[in-house]
């Protein structure tokens, strides 16, 4: 048991250093989604079954959505489809050049 | 009412709406928008960079000390279960040895969130009433504040009135919705008897709402929660949170008995005021929570 909570702890740092340091605003949100999933594991464990439940419903679920909807309307997840059309865009008038 | 009075109405809801309420005329408001900013020197420039680099010194230290004390504060807590620590006092132990007698709660933590400690709860959920109003202030849209390219902007973004093709999402949120909303209301409705309460339980009928607006699009649930039922749900459920809330401290406060019958703890209908608050609870998390998705992706529910 102490082999699995280590381990859970472990994977809790990494989580919070990837999610701080990563560039991809995307990876950062993930990463933090699954370090509450793994909070909330880790909350069983510590035998606070309500706050388990709370932690993966809010911390997972409704906030990562929340986040996901703010990068669509700030538009971050669509900059590399955008950059991409943008480019052809370019490639096809200096064709017709 | 006079038109000096008039005047200052008006500014009032200038001010509200952003204007420059000092100004008399139209002409002044454009004359202080299109000032220029002064020009810029070298000089300037400098000072700035040297601003920069002390702002990033000081930065650096600053991070560096916090994260010094939180170490040496995790160093000297006490041990995790010990039973010297000083959370065992008299407080813990009462609630431990007499908490299913008082409260009617089998689950401890429930009876003590909503039992003793109830006035707390209550504040708790008038502060997610008014961050519920605050973002409904912030965000929404009416006829007022969008214009046709705030429009154009939302349906090109695929926010507005979304529906998933993706046959993959369809059939696991259609296999999953159902088993979300039962847990919901199990997790709220037993929440004096097991782990949960009103807001986890409340939170995952949230979260289950959630992925049925994002999967068949927010029509479909408009046909059973608009915007009227949402304030309605909002307010009644504070309000009913409120009354109980006094009932229970009113007749507590003035050494009546408490008539709130509290029955066999372990039953369903039993322990008094929590399966209600609990419900209430639920109920408004649940509403708070799909509204801040509605706003955020569309602005309107």
């Amino acid at each position: 048991m102490a082999f699995v909570e280590v381990l859970l702890l472990g994977f809790l740092v990494a989580c919070a250093l990837t999610a701080v340091l990563h560039r991809s605003t995307m990876i950062t949100i993930l990463t933090y989604m699954g370090f509450s999933v793994v909070m909330s594991v880790i909350w069983m464990l510590l035998q606070a079954p309500d706050l388990a439940i709370t932690e993966a419903a809010v911390g997972a679920g409704v906030s990562t959505a929340l986040y996901f909807l703010t990068l669509q309307k700030i538009r971050e997840l669509k900059e590399s489809e955008d950059a991409e059309e943008e480019r052809r865009r370019k490639a096809g008038e200096e064709g017709r050049k | 009412m006079n038109p000096s009075n008039r005047n200052r109405v008006k500014a009032f809801f200038d001010w509200v709406d952003g204007e420059e309420w000092c100004a008399k005329t139209p002409d002044e408001v454009v004359a202080r928008q299109e000032k220029k900013p002064a020009h810029r020197s070298s000089n300037d420039l400098d000072a700035y960079r040297r601003f920069r680099r002390l702002n990033q010194a000081v930065g650096a230290l600053f991070c560096i000390t916090l994260a010094v004390v939180l170490t040496m504060v995790v160093v000297n807590l006490p041990l995790f279960g010990d039973p010297s620590n000083p959370t065992n006092n008299e407080v813990s132990a009462r609630y431990i040895e007499r908490g299913i007698a008082e409260t009617g709660s089998a689950n401890l933590v429930g009876g003590m969130i909503l039992s003793y400690r109830v006035f707390d709860t209550f504040g708790e959920s008038s502060v997610l009433f008014l961050a519920a109003t605050c973002v409904t202030i912030l965000l929404r849209r009416d006829r007022k504040n969008t214009t046709s390219r705030d429009l154009r902007e939302l349906h090109s973004d695929g926010l507005a009135d979304r529906k998933d093709k993706d046959i993959v999402l369809r059939t696991a949120v259609l296999l999953l919705l159902p088993v979300s909303v039962m847990v919901g209301f199990y997790v709220m409705l037993f929440g004096h008897l097991s782990p949960g309460g009103g807001f986890s339980g409340g939170s995952i009928l949230g979260g289950g709402m959630i992925l049925y607006s994002r999967t068949f699009g927010s029509d479909s649930v408009r046909k059973f929660f608009n915007e009227h039922l949402y304030h309605l749900v909002k307010v009644v459920c504070l309000m009913c949170y409120g009354l109980i809330l006094i009932y229970y401290v009113f007749t507590g406060s003035n050494g009546l008995d408490n008539h709130i019958w509290l029955g066999i703890p372990g039953n369903i209908i039993s322990s008094g005021i929590i399966m209600p608050i609990n419900v209430l609870v639920g109920f408004e998390v649940a509403c708070t929570i799909y509204a801040f998705y509605a706003l955020f992706s569309e602005g309107e529910m």
